[in-house]
């Protein structure tokens, strides 16, 4: 169906409809950001349109084509959060904000969870959430990611170690 | 020492799955839908529709652009009482009205700039088999009604006739029924006007 849908509004319509939460709530697990998952799903939906013709070449169920734009979009927001945290040292906690925004609150230690995600790379933010936020297998995450299995398991191992890391920073912070 | 560091790396490994686990649980708080993306999609529904022209002194171009390729039953059941319909006049200004819906059909009005309104009203007819699309062309000329499929039934009136054009199939067929592409068209392009004018 998706194959069928370049060009044709009314089937690309049927496929949005049928995938928008299921990116939009992929957002919010891995950012905590109601109004930013909206924004990023949307995009991703706007891009997905005008890149339908390359999805036929893309060798991946839609979904996981899907989930790969919402992966490159997220890891340009957080890259660039990530640059203005060091620019400005801030120390920003934005979880209670984002929360509120989006209706959804979120206790203190998953506000420690985000603000630590937010400070490893975005490469290792991406291969969290997917296997441990949205719950996919290494392969499966490995195909989001357009990564070898093998791959996407050491980034795994690399990404644990890194959020560890940062939330016992910021628990002492806190 | 070696020990002490050990159990505070499986502490912290523990509290981080359990976070990990905590904004697993979370649900996607927000609509099912998106505004933005919603408006995207009508907007490229109205570029895709067919384009018209206007040719001679052709008065107004109503176009219906959903009869292509299914059956004609399903087209009107499905599509047809979504549609805009465009005017373009002499001078190349284009209207567009989105028909509202009655119990029947769908109709709009369209008032161009110097206050002439044109009336169009589409009627299904014969369980949905055929569609009549009264065009009231108030200075008279002729009436099209584009089809997906390239045909162009068009009636000339004179100044307050109203245009019928009557769309359809031949014999009635199943509702969903997939048509060949071509099978649907028009029935007549008759001039019905109701002699109320001109």
């Amino acid at each position: 169906m998706a194959a069928g849908a370049a060009g044709d509004p009314e089937v690309f319509a049927v496929l949005y409809r049928r995938h928008f939460e299921a990116v939009a709530g992929y957002v919010f697990r891995r950012t905590g950001d109601a109004a930013l998952a909206e924004d990023l799903a949307a995009d991703t939906f706007l891009a997905a349109w005008k890149a339908l013709p390359e999805f036929r070449d893309s060798g991946v169920p839609f979904r996981s084509w899907l989930l790969r734009i919402a992966t490159n979009r997220a890891n340009a927001v957080a890259r660039h959060e990530r640059v203005r945290r060091r620019a400005f040292g801030l120390l920003a906690r934005r979880a209670a904000a984002r929360d509120a925004a989006g209706g959804a609150v979120a206790d203190a230690g998953t506000e420690d969870l985000y603000e630590a995600l937010a400070r490893i790379r975005a490469e290792y933010q991406a291969v969290i959430s997917l296997v441990h936020l949205e719950g996919l297998r290494v392969d499966q995450a490995a195909e989001v990611l357009g990564l070898a299995a093998g791959t996407v398991k050491s980034r795994l191992h690399r990404a644990r170690r890194a959020l560890r890391q940062e939330l016992s920073r910021t628990g002492e912070r806190s | 020492m070696k020990a002490q560091r050990h159990n505070n790396d499986d502490a912290a490994e523990r509290r981080m799955d359990e976070l990990l686990e905590r904004a697993h649980q979370r649900v996607w708080p927000g609509a099912d839908r998106s505004p933005r993306v919603e408006e995207h999609l009508r907007g490229i529904a109205m570029e895709t529709r067919p384009k018209f022209t206007v040719s001679r002194s052709v008065l107004l171009l109503v176009g219906v652009g959903v009869l292509a390729g299914g059956s004609l039953a399903a087209a009107v059941t499905h599509n047809i009482l979504s549609r805009r319909a465009v005017l373009v006049t002499d001078d190349g200004t284009r209207y567009e009205v989105e028909l509202l819906e009655s119990a029947d059909g769908a109709s709009g009005t369209f008032v161009t700039d110097d206050g002439t309104e044109f009336g169009i009203e589409m009627i299904e007819e014969g369980d949905g088999q055929r569609v009549s699309v009264d065009v009231n062309s108030p200075n008279g000329g002729t009436s099209t009604v584009i089809l997906e499929d390239g045909t162009a039934p068009r009636v000339t009136t004179l100044p307050g006739q109203t245009a019928r054009i009557t769309i359809g199939t031949s014999e009635a067929r199943d509702e969903g029924d997939e048509g060949e592409e071509g099978d649907v068209g028009e029935e007549s392009a008759d001039d019905s006007a109701d002699g109320s004018g001109g």
